[in-house]
């Protein structure tokens, strides 16, 4: 038994070894945190495979993209990127990123020195990027933070494992109780075993079981054949979820609040349509509201799929076209709306 | 069904013991049904093609083998040929000739596009091609009588294990096994086990996982620098293998399961020290069909020199073209030819060495040159192999050439190094121990160990990712 186990022990550790340099498997990137949730590692360094490949990591400020420092140099234009997946960007390396484009465009226009920031991360809703905006982004000083948002952001996306928003006489509450559950302190408890790539691969397994997908996978056509259409994707909901307006609302009215004081400059990019009630309601409050959806015609008329990934023949998130036209679509407006140099507080209007 | 999938292991486990318990006759009856399952599990409307490839090649046969009449005997060998490559032809080939002449025309003018059909490529059909074909031509040859058992026959061509990837089997070599199933022994499954453990962690740790990187960068090439594309070249190098090898090694292992020998497919070719002996490591099975039905037949050695060069070369533009319909497989059949024709130009009557004859450091030096220098031109010919078109393979080619690193050159080193070292551990293993089922050479209790921990990455990889099919499917 013990030259079993010792047999077994000592093939995954060189399995665990294999996988990490190869690439084959991903350690866990991300850790849990006692104000966010969940955040990203500083100074992870990963590849990770969707639609695309990524190829890269964490900044040691546990954002995405070079690691410019909390405090800005002066005369230097800071821009943040706020999202979810599609800003997270993990089908693409950082330099086919909008990020990359954004900045090297802001850059060719001059006069200040440009530094775009990504701090995108999967499954954030509004509610999310909001925080995330006051608890970490405002700390690196930017000139202007774009929110990218579609419809279903809109909606609470989160697996309820991190703060829980609400709208309390017109303003954002937040929750931290999760801090206080039995699976946050189970997850902090195991935080040296998220470390491991074979622990990561664990997990998946989990949680494609966890989400019903175990028999499909197991019984392939099989299962096909006595359920037809069991593995059918549920298509997105379209339109807003009403009940989410009052929170919302009240995000939108703390960020114009934000905008007004001319230290920052805010901006919605639509990376979904969102309902023409949500549209009306930011502008009303002075954000304005960017729809990429031009950018995104403009490619289908130059036979350009912008969702498309040959590599993976998947359809999903923006490919490298799609990063390129909107970084270069973004740059002149975002070099509108950002203050001039030296005067914060007289942002353009 | 693909071996990397759940269902396939679900598949054997209940067709191995169902196949144990039942009497010789009533098995071989249920081990071609489970290979029909097998095959039309993918799908049914192609077992068609499998029905009329074996009826035709067992009447051909039966009628060669019934009259001493030459002109007789040739038109039922043509009659095979013929319906065999006709097919063959037809499903995988058709396109590609036409659509090649179309374009011809489209200089002239002439606009020939309408005569394209919209087919799809059998799985498996230029293996069970080439298997049905090498029958018809050794029972003409006179070097084996035909089967009288249409079952035994129809398992010869069908059997599961090597149906749609090979290895391509001679009738002189597994019919006889068929017609005489015997059980497995305690031997037999254990090798059975091995390999089919080795090869699934070659298929699906090691072939899968690369050619994720191989499939991102040649889908888009110029998006990367010359150290990621090269990176993926060498990538693909070990895919090809590991998928290729894997596959082979998972088709042993279950055959074997079953008492039933195939022949060894792959042996360690990255080892090899020239490229004839690449050839005679790499694709055993499809290399020595082509030596023994094309490259003898077309003269092979015996008409000179100058005509062994000539018949090197078309055999191998032969094979590129069997591996796909496209140029570049021809292409890359071409460099081969090109290559061995050179080997054996530089041999003259010389036998090229086969192992490492390790008299000193320098010996050891001399081999490792010559076993690096194989394999880059073994690895110029795979980017024509991997490329849609020519226009992408110089791309690639030209970028390499001109170098200019990338900003993750240090981390794809890393990742090929990693893959590198572990099939090089695979392949030393083999090499030293000259056995496949390489793991049987340790002790049970460490082996078992290792099976659960291989076995443990095998099943989460395959439970998180979308099987890959094998490469060679689209051959």
């Amino acid at each position: 038994m013990f030259g079993f186990g010792l047999a077994f022990v000592g093939a995954m550790v060189l399995l665990e070894l294999f996988l990490r340099l190869s690439g084959a498997g991903t350690p866990s990137f991300v850790i849990s945190d006692p104000r966010l949730g969940v955040a990203f590692r500083p100074g992870a360094n990963f590849v990770f495979f969707t639609e695309g490949m990524y190829l890269g990591g964490v900044n040691k400020y546990g954002y995405l993209g070079p690691a410019y420092p909390p405090k800005k140099e002066s005369g230097v234009l800071r821009v943040a990127l706020l999202g979810d997946s599609f800003i997270e960007g993990f089908q693409l390396f950082d330099r086919f990123h909008l990020r990359t484009v954004l900045e090297n465009e802001l850059n060719r226009m001059g006069p200040r020195h440009a530094e775009v920031m990504n701090f995108g991360y999967s499954g954030f809703d509004l509610g999310l990027m909001y925080y995330h905006f006051t608890e970490v982004v405002e700390k690196f000083s930017p000139d202007v933070a774009l929110f990218f948002v579609g419809q279903d952001d809109m909606a609470e996306n989160g697996e309820g494992f991190g703060p829980i928003f609400s709208a309390v006489n017109d303003s954002v509450r937040v929750d931290l109780s999760f801090a206080q559950s039995a699976r946050y302190k189970r997850s902090m408890k195991l935080r040296l075993v998220h470390r491991l790539a074979l622990y990561s691969m664990a997990r998946n397994v989990y949680l494609r079981v966890q989400e019903g997908g175990a028999p499909g996978i197991l019984l392939g056509k099989v299962y096909d054949w006595f359920h037809p259409g069991a593995r059918k994707e549920t298509p997105e909901p379209v339109g807003g979820k009403d009940n989410f307006w009052p929170l919302n609302k009240a995000i939108f009215d703390a960020l114009a609040v934000e905008n007004r004081s001319g230290k920052i400059r805010i901006a919605v990019v639509e990376k979904r349509p969102i309902s023409a009630a949500y549209r009306e309601y930011i502008r009303s409050v002075g954000i304005p509201v960017y729809d990429l959806q031009p950018v995104f015609d403009a490619l289908k008329q130059r036979g350009i799929r912008y969702n498309y990934w040959p590599g993976s023949g998947s359809i999903g998130h923006w490919n490298f076209n799609a990063h390129e036209a909107i970084g270069e679509y973004l740059a002149p407006l975002v070099n509108e709306l950002a203050p001039p140099p030296g005067k914060p507080g007289d942002a353009k209007q | 069904m693909l071996f990397n999938s759940f269902i396939f292991i679900i598949f054997l486990c209940v067709v191995v013991p169902l196949a144990l318990w039942l009497p010789r006759r009533p098995r071989n009856v249920f081990l071609l049904i489970a290979s029909y399952f097998f095959y039309g599990y993918w799908d049914w409307r192609f077992l068609s093609l499998l029905f009329v490839s074996t009826i035709i090649d067992y009447v051909a046969a039966r009628a060669i083998a019934a009259t001493d009449d030459p002109r007789r005997r040739k038109r039922f060998l043509l009659l095979s040929l013929a319906s065999n490559l006709g097919l063959l032809g037809t499903f995988k080939y058709f396109n590609f000739f036409v659509d090649s002449f179309a374009r011809v025309a489209a200089h002239f003018g002439t606009n020939l596009d309408f005569l394209h059909l919209n087919i799809i490529l059998p799985v498996g059909i230029s293996f069970y091609t080439f298997q049905t074909l090498s029958y018809t031509i050794d029972v003409y040859r006179g070097k084996m009588a035909p089967t009288r058992n249409l079952l035994n026959f129809a398992l010869y061509v069908a059997f599961f294990p090597q149906l749609v990837a090979g290895p391509i089997e001679r009738a002189i070599h597994l019919l006889p096994q068929v017609e005489n199933m015997r059980r497995p022994s305690r031997a037999d499954l254990s090798e059975g086990m091995a390999l089919i453990t080795v090869g699934m962690f070659r298929k699906v740790i090691i072939g899968d996982t690369c050619g994720r990187y191989v499939d991102h960068i040649f889908s888009g090439p110029t998006y990367y620098s010359s150290s990621e594309l090269l990176s993926a070249l060498l990538l693909f190098s070990l895919q090809i293998y590991a998928d290729f090898s894997g596959y082979s090694s998972i088709a042993r292992g279950t055959a074997r399961l079953l008492g039933v020998d195939l022949m060894e497919n792959f042996n360690q070719p990255y080892l090899a020290a020239n490229i004839t002996e690449f050839w005679r490591r790499w694709h055993i099975s499809l290399s020595t069909w082509l030596r023994d039905y094309l490259y003898i037949p077309l003269g092979g050695n015996r008409k000179g020199p100058k005509r062994t060069y000539v018949n090197l070369f078309a055999t191998m533009l032969l094979g590129g073209l069997w591996h796909g319909a496209n140029w570049t497989f021809v292409f890359w059949g071409g460099l081969h030819g090109g290559y061995l024709a050179v080997h054996k130009f530089m041999l003259k009557a010389r036998k090229p060495d086969e192992r490492l004859n390790y008299t000193g450091l320098a010996s050891l030096l001399t081999f490792v040159a010559k076993v690096t220098g194989t394999y880059l031109i073994v690895l110029l010919a795979w980017l024509f192999f991997r490329s849609r078109d020519f226009t992408t393979a110089f791309y690639i080619l030209k970028k390499i050439v001109a170098w200019s690193p990338g900003g993750f050159s240090a981390r794809f080193a890393v990742i090929v190094l990693t893959y590198s070292v572990a099939n090089l551990v695979l392949d030393l293993s083999e090499y030293v121990t000259r056995d496949h089922a390489f793991p049987l050479r340790t002790a049970p209790r460490f082996r078992w160990g290792i099976y659960l921990a291989a076995w443990t990455i095998i099943f989460m990889y395959m439970f998180q990712a979308k099987p890959m099919p094998f490469i060679y499917f689209q051959f």
